[in-house]
């Protein structure tokens, strides 16, 4: 056991079920890093913050809340690979540590489920734990196979940053750990422009499809620019947009890109000497192969 | 007419930070809240409700974490993405995505058999009766269409 608490792995909607095999990868690697998860019940979507607070803020907070109520009633933390599941239940963690009125107010509405929100346990994602309770000496002394050569642009993703204000993990605007991550791994993270470029992945939730395609486009054309060898994310919706609306673009008769998405767990697995079928990669629908070779 | 933080809006000294950043502003022609502001100090937010442009902001937090007046763009577009929910003017997966979500407590649900393929255990239990008294509680259905 590495980590100094326990943490329950908030999976959240779309990697059960759009992506399970970005669950599996993570468990795999989550199995090497050697991190005392656990698979709790009685989670609801964290809940997503465009849709559902927009709609009613109270119950979203109130949502939010007792998912973070029921990790603490179980003596855990909360960890997860989805950026906006982070942002959402860091966002109102910190407002209801902040505001006793409305945490107050919160509470009223979780009593009658027997819950209770206090606030006493950390929410980390992944590349945190990974990069600050984990650090470069554990992580290099797992590698067996390092990335070496590989260039990756790694996509960071708003909501691994922001709110800032609530998160309290990295620059908003020039983050730099998941890229210290990726070095650790042996390959090189690319500095580029579009970095922070929103993956734009909301606009296919509000019938803006054509739009969605557009702002893919915007980074994977300086992406395909500058060489890179894959892009790397953690988040499923980022995953989504620049797989298959890559794949989408591609069947248009748009620039063929080819750029695979290698989430950073896969990076993590291949580094530590897995290969490809045991961490699902099969699953993507842009070839990973050129990302396979020479490694 | 649409409740606004009219104050702010005034405040804002046009520094344009938040347009030189905003991806949707980048990304597709037409997206202009500068004018959707003006609007609003004119007194006809409520033309905006019903327009497909305010569902172009991506809640990214850009203009939020840069605003000097700690307002933004942002904060416009999620008061007026509100109020079209109350209306019932919204786009048909915003309709879909909020019906799952207040009969099932989630955006979807986990694949069984593609977890048996994959030799993942099964989905832990969700939290749905939970989530469901809590809707009950707050009347959340009332509120939408009151």
């Amino acid at each position: 056991m590495i980590n100094k608490g326990r943490y329950a792995f908030f999976w959240g909607c779309t990697i059960p079920a759009r992506f399970p095999f970005m669950e599996k990868a993570t468990r795999r690697v989550l199995d090497a890093l050697e991190l005392d998860y656990v698979d709790l019940d009685g989670f609801t979507c964290c809940p997503e913050k465009t849709l559902t607070r927009n709609m009613d803020e109270t119950l979203w907070r109130a949502a939010a809340a007792r998912n973070v109520a029921v990790a603490e009633k179980a003596g855990c933390g909360l960890t997860m690979s989805c950026t906006g599941c982070y942002s959402v239940l860091k966002s109102v963690q910190s407002e209801l540590r902040t505001y006793p009125r409305i945490k107050r107010e919160t509470n009223e509405n979780l009593q009658p489920l027997g819950l209770e929100f206090s606030g006493t346990h950390p929410i980390k994602h992944l590349v945190e734990l990974v990069h600050s309770e984990m650090g470069p000496g554990r992580i290099k002394s797992l590698v067996i196979r390092p990335l070496s050569g590989k260039k990756i642009a790694v996509h960071t993703g708003c909501h691994l940053v922001r709110p800032s204000k609530a998160i309290h993990f990295d620059d908003p605007f020039k983050p730099l750990k998941y890229d210290q991550i990726v070095e650790w791994l042996g390959a090189t993270s690319l500095k580029y422009s579009t970095k922070m470029f929103c993956c734009g992945g909301s606009l296919d939730r509000v019938d803006q499809h054509p739009l969605a395609l557009s702002m893919a486009k915007v980074k994977l054309d300086e992406v395909k620019a500058i060489g890179a060898d894959a892009i790397s994310t953690t988040c499923p919706e980022c995953f989504r947009v620049y797989d298959n609306n890559q794949f989408l673009l591609q069947k248009n008769n748009g620039t063929q890109y080819n750029i695979p998405v290698i989430t950073l767990q896969e990076l993590m697995g291949l580094a530590f000497g897995m290969n490809p079928e045991e961490l699902g990669m099969d699953g993507h629908r842009i070839e990973t192969k050129s990302f396979l070779e020479g490694l | 007419m649409l409740a606004f933080d009219l104050h702010s809006i005034k405040r804002c000294v046009e520094c344009r930070g938040c347009e030189q950043d905003c991806p949707a502003f980048k990304a597709g022609k037409g997206y202009d809240p500068t004018l959707i502001n003006r609007d609003i100090l004119a007194g006809r937010a409520d033309e905006w409700v019903a327009s497909e442009m305010i569902w172009r902001c991506l809640e990214c937090h850009t203009c939020t974490e840069k605003c000097p007046q700690n307002y933004s763009w942002e904060k416009v577009m999620t008061a007026f993405k509100a109020e079209a929910i109350k209306w019932s003017v919204v786009p048909k997966t915003v309709e879909r995505g909020i019906e799952t979500f207040l009969r099932t407590g989630r955006l979807g649900e986990p694949r069984s058999a593609a977890r048996k393929a994959l030799g993942l255990p099964d989905a832990a239990a969700d939290g749905r009766e939970d989530f469901l008294r809590l809707v009950e509680a707050l009347k959340v259905k009332e509120h939408m269409h009151g």
